[in-house]
C-alpha cells in the first residue's frame, strides 16, 4: 500500500486491509508522498498544473517500490488491470499496468465486480466508483464518458466482431457513442504492444521472433 | 476388431520444448496403462514438444522414423503394445517444411504417421505459420482392428473422420491440444463424429497451461452411438483406462445407419458448392 499526502483516502486504506486479511495477504505501507516530492523538484521546470505528465509520475514511482519487492523476495508481480480499462488505454504505460501476470486482464470490469461479489468481497467495495487515485477525484467513468455497464456492452459486441451499427442498435444508443469507443480502443494499442522495432534483420524483436514464455 | 480392446487415454502435462522430460512423462504413463491392461495408449497433439513451443518448433521437429519415434518403438516392443502420439515433423525432402503429426506405433515398430490437415489459425492459433497441412487420411491395420488418426481441429471437419470410416476405422484416435473456451465444441463434435460414422471415437486432449494458455483435458471415449464410455478429469492430468466391445457398433449401425444411408450423390455437390462459396 503506497499512499502519498495528495490523495490519500482513510476508507480506501481500510478496504485494502480489509482485503488482504480476507485472502490472508501479506501487507505493508509505505508513504511514498517525500518521493514524488523529490521527483518533481528534480525535475527542470516541472509543471504541477499539467496534472496527466504528474500523475504518471506517480503510477510509476508505484510500480517501482512494487518491483523492489519482487525482486527483493523472488516474485512476480500481479497485475489488478482488467479488460475494460485495458482496452480503452486507460492505464499509464510502464505504471500501473507494469505486472509481470494479469490474472484479470482478460474480464471486464462488470465481471470483476461479479467475480468480487461471488468471493465474498463487501458490496461496498465491489460497488466502489474505480479511480486511478493520480489526482483528487479523479473519477474512471467520469473519465471515460460514460458507466462501465454500456462500456462493457460496446466493447463485448467489438471484441465479438460486431460492426458498430449493430452495437448501436442494440444498446439503443447513437452510432457516434459506439463509434468514439471503437476509435480509442483501436487507437491506444500501441500502449499495449511493446517493443515496436524497426525490422532491419532476419528474425526482429517483438514483430517476428515468436518464442514461447517458458522453456522445459 | 473382433475382440474387446483395453484403450488408455494418456491425459498428460507437457513441459514446453522439453522432448527429454516429455519421453520420460509419456513413458511413465505406457508403463502405468500396461499394468492395468491397456492395448493402446493414446497421448495428446504435439505431445513430444508440448503445443505452445513457437520458433523452436524448427530446433524440436524431427523425421519420422527419428531418435524420438525410435525410443516410441522401444517402448512399444517393450510392453507389447500400440501408442499413438503427437509430433512436429521435418519433411523428409526438405530442411524447414514441417507437419503436426499423429504417429502410431506397435509391437512390431512404426505402423504409420498421420499430417494434419486442417491447421487452426486464428484465435490464438497459429499453425499455418509452421506446418504444411496434409494430404491423406490416415488408417492403419493392427492386430485389433482399424484405426483412423485425425488431430484436433480436424474434428470440426466431419469429412476427415467420414473418409477414415469410409477406409475401414472401427476406432478414430483423435489427438489434441484444446484450450479451455472450446470445451463445449468438442464435447459436442467427438459424439457427433462417433454418431455419424457408427464408429468408436477416443478423444485425447491436453492437461496444464502453456504460455497462459490453458488445456482442459476432459479425454473421453466415445462409443458408435455417442454413449461416453470413459471420461478424464477436466484440467489435471489423468490416465484413464477402458474397454470398448466391438459387438456395440453392430447394435449402433442398426439402430442409426448412418452408413447404409450414405448419398454420395451429394458429395459432387458439396464440392462444388464449397469450391464457390
Amino acid at each position: 500500500m503506497l499512499p502519498e499526502k495528495e490523495t490519500v483516502n482513510f476508507r480506501d486504506m481500510n478496504d485494502a486491509r480489509l482485503v488482504a486479511h480476507k485472502f490472508e495477504l501479506k501487507t505493508k505501507e509505505i508513504d511514498i508522498t517525500d518521493t514524488l516530492a523529490t521527483f518533481y523538484s528534480s525535475i527542470h521546470g516541472f509543471d504541477p498544473a499539467e496534472r496527466l505528465s504528474r500523475g504518471n509520475i506517480k503510477a510509476r514511482t508505484r510500480m517501482i517500490y512494487v518491483y523492489y519487492y519482487a525482486n527483493r523476495l523472488g516474485k512476480l508481480v500481479c497485475g489488478s488491470s482488467d479488460k475494460s480499462e485495458t482496452m480503452m488505454g486507460y492505464f499509464t504505460k510502464w505504471g500501473d499496468v507494469a505486472a509481470d501476470i494479469y490474472p484479470i486482464m482478460d474480464l471486464y470490469k462488470t465481471q470483476v465486480r461479479r467475480l468480487a461479489a461471488h468471493m465474498g468481497i463487501p458490496s461496498k467495495i465491489v460497488s466502489k466508483p474505480p479511480t486511478p487515485g493520480l489526482w483528487t477525484g479523479q473519477l474512471a467513468e467520469h473519465e471515460l464518458g460514460m458507466n462501465y455497464e454500456q462500456l462493457d456492452l460496446i466493447l463485448c459486441g467489438l471484441e465479438h466482431f460486431m460492426n458498430p451499427r449493430e452495437i448501436a442498435v442494440q444498446l439503443n444508443i447513437s452510432i457516434k457513442t459506439v463509434n468514439r469507443i471503437k476509435h480509442r480502443w483501436l487507437s491506444a494499442e500501441h500502449k499495449r504492444q511493446m517493443l515496436l522495432t524497426a525490422k532491419l534483420e532476419y528474425r526482429t524483436i517483438g514483430s517476428d521472433f515468436r518464442l514461447p514464455r517458458s522453456i522445459g | 476388431m473382433r475382440k474387446k480392446v483395453c484403450i488408455a487415454l494418456a491425459q498428460i502435462l507437457c513441459q514446453q520444448g522439453n522432448k527429454k522430460e516429455n519421453i520420460e512423462t509419456i513413458r511413465k504413463n505406457v508403463t502405468k496403462a500396461k499394468a492395468e491392461g491397456a492395448q493402446l495408449v493414446i497421448f495428446p497433439e504435439l505431445s513430444l514438444t508440448g503445443y505452445v513451443v513457437r520458433d523452436q518448433i524448427f530446433e524440436l521437429a524431427e523425421r519420422i522414423p527419428g531418435p524420438a519415434t525410435r525410443i516410441i518403438e522401444k517402448l512399444a516392443r517393450e510392453h507389447q503394445l500400440h501408442i499413438v502420439f503427437g509430433m512436429p515433423e521435418v519433411s523428409e525432402k526438405a530442411q524447414a517444411v514441417l507437419f503436426n503429426s499423429a504417429v502410431l506405433v506397435g509391437p512390431k515398430g512404426l505402423i504409420g504417421k498421420y499430417h494434419k490437415m486442417y491447421l487452426p489459425t486464428h484465435s490464438v492459433f497459429e499453425e499455418k505459420r509452421y506446418f504444411r497441412p496434409g494430404y491423406q487420411v490416415a488408417v492403419f491395420e493392427t492386430t485389433f482392428g482399424k484405426i483412423g488418426l485425425i488431430i484436433c481441429y480436424d474434428i470440426y471437419f466431419p469429412e476427415v473422420s467420414r473418409l477414415t470410416r469410409l477406409k475401414g476405422a472401427q476406432l478414430i484416435a483423435c489427438i489434441s491440444a484444446s484450450p479451455g473456451p472450446r470445451r463445449s465444441f468438442f464435447e459436442t463434435l467427438t459424439v457427433a463424429r462417433a454418431i455419424e460414422n457408427n464408429a468408436f471415437l477416443a478423444y485425447v486432449n491436453m492437461a496444464g497451461i502453456q504460455d497462459g494458455l490453458q488445456f482442459w483435458g476432459g479425454s473421453r471415449l466415445v462409443g458408435p452411438a455417442g454413449g461416453i464410455i470413459a471420461q478424464a478429469k477436466y484440467d489435471e492430468q489423468d490416465l484413464v483406462i477402458a474397454q470398448i466391445d466391438p459387438s456395440d457398433a453392430r447394435a449402433a449401425e442398426a439402430f442409426i445407419p448412418a452408413l447404409r444411408d450414405l448419398r454420395p450423390e451429394l458429395f459432387d455437390k458439396l464440392k462444388e458448392d464449397a469450391e464457390n462459396l
